[in-house]
Order: structure tokens, then C-alpha cells, then sequence
């Protein structure tokens, strides 16, 4: 489903990736792990296509990255769940507005949106906030949000760039205990991580990077 | 993707970033009241040409010994010709009075015969109220039996011909330069309100969106700060140029034509500058 051949990334001039694949079967779940730097975040971003590899190639499902045109991507991305470190939540617009925006952006009617962003909240618990705004919610509601829009569309993969890294160890669980579900429930999930004691109570497979090149354990 | 949602999310574009819609507005209203003085400026330059163009003549006096059934018959022939609007043909009789009345004594006091000439003045339709036409049709006059000398002022026509010719190329310069800057503000400071919204459109390519749904509600949002700061520049122009009347010069022509064009001018320029700072923006 994801496939990474040779891939080679270059980052305002700088090698961030070397020589990276690796294989992200159907309804897995992995870790991306390693340093700041290591080429967490870059991996991420040539999945949801933000950046294209100089060398090698990159497939997503039926999209691959020597292949795609620009004007695809919105479509691939619709494919692909993402959620960050920081949210990246809409502040003027609240829980279910943030959650629905992802579905308004497809196209979708307004009586599906209202019963699919509702039973998402639910899934996430957060159907009681619905109507409250980013600001009124504490980190682990705000991943939760994050994560509610992210599935909405009901992507193949779910993306996490370190989406515990701004959160308590209680609101952590919290976050990993949904990714779980998600994933059990057939969606793969990436997440990059330097959470050592998530990564070893949760356990997955594991793709190590160091300075841009994989390592094996 | 539903025409309530882009309109929707346009016109919440005015609320999110209310100091910037109100310095696009309102930079939009000046940079058209500008234009707008200056197409007023233009229009009546252009009225007073048309007011002192229609009010030419062409002053054609004809042999001292012609009599009266001759001088309707040359009248007559020149009024067929192409370009004449109308003759007005004053007889000797009437010659006489007009020398009365403005030298304020009869000619038969000073002469006892009356020796002016019967003339005939020669208004000129619109189009043929240039130097070429009317040398073209002054030439044909004197071809006519019976016509001894033709007046008219030439020299001053030449010279307002030419003159205004400059006077709208540099009108039609100054006009561009004028449209281009407004442009260019409309253009920076949508681009600057675009820049402060990259959370929302960062946002919205990150879930899928396509560059068309991203850049439609900003183009109804510039479309809509077009359109209010056009209004706004016609009102501000509706009143000044009616204090101008009032206190300073009442004979300015005001017409509807400059508000017009700036509200076409205004929804125009909302619209593309929106358009091409958010395409360049997503580029």
C-alpha cells in the first residue's frame, strides 16, 4: 500500500534522505522513530506528496510519486490522514466545523456531513464538545479533534507526526488508545514518535532512521 | 462543492481579518476616487470641446450684387452637402440689423446704401466638426458661383485639435498608470491578507482540497471588497464633486458615466487581483 524504493530527499540543499525503502502493508501499524532530524517528518510529507523525492519513488496506494500530476494530489490526500504535533486546528471554528470542514472540502452534502462528523466525534468521545472552540479544549481534545478530521473521510492511512509530543502521559494514552482502534479497525497508521514508553506499551513494528538512512535494530 | 459554502466562507473572510478588509476597502475607494476625478476631469475637458466644437461656424459671404432668389438657391446648395447641419441665411435686411445691433448704429446712417452682403452661416454636424472637414467642405463653398470669401476660425480649431488629441494621450497615460497602481495595491495588500491566512489554506490542502476550492472564496472575498470599495469611492465622489459645484465651480458636467466605470472597475479588479495573488500563492 505504501512503498518506498530508494528514495533520496534534499531539503533547502541538505541529503535529508538516503537511500530509504521500506513496505507499509494494508491495516498496519509502524513506528517512525529516531532523532530530531533523522527524516521523520520528510517520510511523512513524500507520503502525502507536501514534497517530491529527487531519487526513487514513492507509491500510495494507486498514486505514485514518479507518476502523479499536481493537480492529483488533493485527491491523493483524501486518501490520507494526517495529524501534527501542533493540531493544526481552525481557531475561528469549532469542533464540529473543524471536523466537517475536511468533508465540505470533498464536496459532501450537508445531511451526510452532520451524521458522519457527529458519530466520528463519538468515536473519539468528544460528541459533548461539538460545539466548543479550540481554545476552550485542553492538548488531548485538541489531538482528538485533530484526529476526528483526519479519519472523516475514511482514509486507508492515517499519518501522525509525533502526535503525543505535546501532551500529558494521561491525554498520551488517550491519543494512542484511538489510534489503536483505528487501526484495528483497518486503517494504517504511521507515526513518528520519540515516545519510548508509548512505543514500548503499544507494540508495532519499528522503521529506525538515523541521519537520514535506515537502521536496523 | 456547494456555491452557499464558498460564499459563506468568502464573507466570514471579511470577519476573520477585519482590519484588513477594512484597509483593502478602503484602499480600493482611493485609488478609484482618484480615477474617478480624473474621468470626471476628462469628461468635462471632452464637454467643453464638444460645447465650443458645436457652437462653430462658418461665416460665407457672398457677392455684394447678389439678390435674394440667388442666395437661397447658393444656401440651398449648401445645405445638400455632406456635413452641413444647417444654414442660417441672413438676407441684406438682416445683415443690416445684425450691424446694428452690434455696432449700435444703422448702416444707412453711415453709408445710405446698404452694402453688406447676404451671408450665410453654415453649422456643421457632429462628426464633421474637425479641421479636415471642415476645410474639405469650406473648399467646396468657395467653388460655388456667387461666394466671394469665407470666415472661419480655422487657426483656433487646429489648435484645440491638436492640443486635445495630446491632452487625451496623456489623459489615457495618466489613466493606465492610475488603474495599474490601484491594481497593485489591491493586488499587495489581498496577497498580505492571504499570507495572514495560511493556517486555513495550509489546512485545506492538507485534507484534500483543490486549488479551485481554495481560491474561490477569496476571489468572492476580493470580489466583494471591489464592490464595497467601489461603492464607497462613488459616494465619496458624489459628494465632493457636489460641494465643488456648490462652493468652488458650478459648471462641472456630472454624469453617471465615471460611476459606472468605477464599479465595473472596482468588482474587476477585486476579482482578478484576488484572483492572481491566491494562484500565485498556491504556486
Amino acid at each position: 500500500m505504501i512503498e518506498f524504493y530508494n528514495v533520496n530527499a534534499i531539503i533547502d540543499g541538505k541529503d535529508i534522505l538516503k537511500n530509504i525503502s521500506f513496505r507499509l502493508l494494508k491495516g498496519e501499524f509502524a513506528y517512525l522513530v529516531g532523532h530530531s532530524g533523522a527524516g521523520k517528518s520528510t517520510i511523512l510529507r513524500l507520503i502525502y506528496m507536501d514534497l517530491m523525492p529527487v531519487d526513487g519513488m514513492v507509491i500510495v496506494g494507486p498514486y505514485s510519486s514518479a507518476k502523479i500530476k499536481a493537480k492529483d494530489i488533493p485527491f491523493l490526500r483524501r486518501h490520507v490522514g494526517v495529524i501534527f504535533q501542533d493540531f493544526k486546528l481552525l481557531p475561528d471554528r469549532n469542533v464540529f466545523e473543524n471536523v466537517a470542514f475536511a468533508m465540505r472540502v470533498i464536496g459532501a452534502k450537508s445531511s451526510e456531513i452532520k451524521r458522519k462528523v457527529l458519530r466520528v466525534l463519538a468515536e473519539v468521545n468528544l460528541g459533548h464538545k461539538r460545539n466548543h472552540y479550540p481554545d476552550e479544549l485542553s492538548g488531548g481534545e485538541k489531538q482528538r479533534v485533530a484526529i476526528a478530521r483526519a479519519i472523516i473521510n475514511n482514509p486507508f492511512i492515517v499519518l501522525a507526526d509525533e502526535p503525543t509530543g505535546n501532551l500529558d502521559t494521561v491525554s498520551a494514552h488517550e491519543i494512542m488508545e484511538i489510534l489503536e482502534k483505528i487501526n484495528r479497525q483497518g486503517t494504517a497508521v504511521l507515526m513518528a514518535s520519540h515516545n519510548e514508553g508509548l512505543i514500548q506499551k503499544y507494540v508495532h513494528r519499528i522503521i529506525n532512521l538515523k541521519d537520514g538512512a535506515m537502521q536496523k535494530l | 462543492m456547494s456555491f452557499w459554502f464558498t460564499l459563506k466562507e468568502g464573507l466570514k473572510g471579511f470577519k476573520r481579518a477585519r482590519l484588513a478588509t477594512i484597509i483593502t476597502i478602503t484602499s480600493i475607494a482611493f485609488a478609484l476616487l482618484l480615477i474617478g476625478y480624473f474621468a470626471v476631469f476628462v469628461l468635462n475637458v471632452d464637454a467643453l470641446v464638444g460645447d465650443f466644437k458645436s457652437r462653430f461656424e462658418i461665416e460665407v459671404f457672398l457677392d455684394a450684387d447678389v439678390n435674394d432668389d440667388i442666395g437661397k438657391k447658393v444656401s440651398i446648395q449648401i445645405k445638400a452637402l455632406e456635413g452641413v447641419a444647417a444654414v442660417n441665411y441672413i438676407d441684406k435686411a438682416k445683415a443690416a440689423q445684425r450691424f446694428e445691433k452690434e455696432f449700435g448704429r444703422s448702416v444707412y446712417d453711415v453709408l445710405e446704401t446698404n452694402p453688406l452682403p447676404i451671408t450665410c452661416i453654415v453649422t456643421l454636424k457632429e462628426n464633421f466638426q474637425n479641421t479636415q472637414s471642415i476645410k474639405q467642405i469650406s473648399d467646396k463653398i468657395k467653388t460655388f458661383n456667387y461666394v466671394d470669401e469665407i470666415l472661419y476660425q480655422g487657426d483656433l480649431l487646429v489648435l484645440i485639435d491638436q492640443y486635445i488629441n495630446l491632452v487625451y494621450l496623456i489623459a489615457g497615460g495618466i489613466g493606465l498608470v492610475l488603474c495599474l497602481i490601484a491594481f497593485i495595491l489591491l493586488y499587495n495588500t489581498i496577497r498580505l491578507t492571504i499570507f495572514a491566512r495560511s493556517d486555513i489554506i495550509e489546512i485545506m490542502k492538507l485534507v484534500g482540497a483543490t486549488s479551485k476550492f481554495i481560491r474561490r472564496p477569496f476571489v468572492v472575498e476580493g470580489f466583494m471588497q471591489g464592490f464595497l470599495g467601489s461603492l464607497l469611492a462613488c459616494g465619496l465622489l458624489f459628494l465632493s464633486i457636489k460641494i465643488i459645484i456648490r462652493f468652488v465651480y458650478p459648471y462641472i458636467h456630472h454624469q453617471i458615466e465615471p460611476y459606472i466605470v468605477l464599479t465595473i472597475f472596482g468588482v474587476l479588479i477585486g476579482f482578478l487581483s484576488s484572483r492572481m495573488s491566491v494562484s500565485k500563492y498556491l504556486q
